[in-house]
């Protein structure tokens, strides 16, 4: 019996890390870009995905330091100046958790919705700080095709997101039974 | 304890926001004044992600290939017809390559002139690309232990792709030709000037510091000049497109996006820099 509860704490110990790993898994697939030609190469923002889908669902598991530290990663993976993507991702998580009840009571399609402004917020905050580390005024039209790429996407990947949650439901509701 | 325990998680949760945006400004700071800890775990952590970035491109690949093939075959018509043209002309050009060789070995033999060293080269693939405003790099599965050096050439089978920025043991970063900080010693083709072309993270290059800018026609190609003894001379970097705001736009003829494979050179000078390996090319790589 004292097994059992050790093995149900166990698994839901380890599944409690499944919202940061979720996160660093998407941010990984983005690494390579999809190619639209005359555009050029663009990549979804799956890391802001990840931060409002688990500050909405299941902010316990998912604080500012998990937010920071997907940010983090993201950053160098992909060659930017560390700590932008850290920074964007903190203030997402912030003003989602802001309006997190809000967000639990409204229909996926309103949530689709909402989720796509906080996009563009996070794109928009993105290419600030481009524009004053860099000190000049960086192209639109590849961040306008990231915003609609990852609002495109978004069913899909709150899918997987949604089947993640699951898992960590269920070691949760055991670990509480076992208890 | 229980009221002990409650009020350090709310003091946690109330600092938590400060105490990130904090850190996350330090780290880019850090980060514009090429902190040595920075670059260092950038490097180390390039090497742990460089297996997993492979995998979960892979996906991706496909899905652009498939894009590719699909437009390929919408397109074959219009592309044989083109091919045909092109072949047409290149045979002409080959007769006119071959004697021109031919004719420049017997000059050189009359001049006892110097031949330009060979490079050697290792075999990549780009497993992931940066595509926001920020920077234009890509990564390769080769790094340090493959022999990639900081400062090499990056070519694929049109030209110049970049040059190697970061090294960690099996994994490589490419500072790419449209990347802003991106500055490379070039010539025009037809008169043998020279001019550097620069990057400013869009998908065309700038040509600076060029005594020809109000007189360059589009078309106009660029290669490298071989300056600083980095890059060999000659790799085709690029044709003249237009121009904006006085200064000639340059195209370049490599998109990275739309390639897997890369050459990395080993190219050295002999004498004035170390050698670090036995040149081993016979055939010209372009």
């Amino acid at each position: 019996m004292v097994i059992e509860d050790w093995g149900a704490s166990l698994k839901r110990r380890a599944v409690s890390f499944l919202p940061l790993v979720s996160g660093v898994a998407l941010v990984l697939v983005t690494a390579t870009p999809l190619y639209f030609g005359h555009v050029g190469d663009v990549a979804p923002r799956f890391g802001v995905t990840a931060v409002i889908f688990w500050t909405i669902y299941r902010p316990d598991l998912f604080g500012y330091a998990s937010a920071f530290f997907l940010g983090i990663v993201a950053d160098l993976m992909t060659g930017l100046p560390l700590g932008i993507t850290a920074l964007v991702l903190v203030m997402v998580r912030y003003g989602v958790f802001t309006r997190r009840r809000y967000f639990l009571r409204k229909s996926f399609h309103i949530v689709w919705a909402e989720y796509a402004l906080v996009v563009i917020a996070a794109v928009v905050i993105d290419w600030m700080l481009a524009a004053l580390y860099l000190w000049s005024y960086p192209g639109l039209l590849v961040h306008v095709f990231q915003v609609l790429l990852t609002v495109a996407l978004f069913p899909g990947v709150y899918w997987l997101l949604a089947r993640c949650q699951d898992l960590v439901s269920v070691a949760g509701r055991e670990a509480a039974g076992s208890g | 304890m229980l009221k002990l325990v409650l009020l350090t998680r709310q003091t946690t949760q109330r600092f938590a926001l400060p105490f990130f945006v904090v850190a996350a400004l330090a780290f880019i700071l850090m980060s514009r004044t090429d902190n040595p800890w920075v670059i260092d775990a950038r490097t180390r952590t390039l090497d742990v992600l460089a297996p997993v970035i492979d995998v979960a491109s892979r996906p991706v690949s496909a899905v652009n290939a498939a894009v590719d093939s699909v437009n390929s075959w919408l397109a074959v018509a219009a592309e044989n017809e083109n091919l045909r043209r092109e072949n047409a002309r290149l045979m002409h050009w080959q007769a006119a390559a071959r004697q021109l060789l031919a004719e420049n070995r017997e000059f050189r033999e009359l001049l006892s002139s110097v031949a330009e060293p060979r490079a050697a080269f290792v075999t990549a693939r780009i497993i992931g690309h940066s595509s926001g405003t920020f920077v234009r790099t890509a990564v390769l599965n080769a790094g340090s232990r493959e022999g990639v050096r900081v400062g090499q050439a990056v070519v694929a089978t049109h030209g110049l792709v970049g040059r190697i920025t970061e090294t960690a043991r099996h994994s490589s970063r490419v500072l790419l030709l449209t990347d802003l900080n991106s500055r490379i010693p070039v010539v025009f083709e037809s008169n043998r000037r020279p001019a550097i072309v620069s990057g400013d993270n869009s998908r065309v290059l700038s040509l600076l510091f060029t005594e020809l800018a109000g007189t360059i026609d589009s078309g106009e190609r660029l290669v490298t000049s071989g300056e600083g003894g980095m890059l060999p001379p000659g790799i085709p970097v690029g044709i003249v497109t237009g121009s904006q705001g006085g200064l000639p736009r340059v195209t370049p003829f490599v998109d990275p996006a739309r390639i897997e494979h890369v050459r990395v050179l080993d190219y050295t000078l002999p004498g004035l820099m170390q050698t670090t390996r036995e040149a081993g090319m016979l055939e010209p790589l372009w």
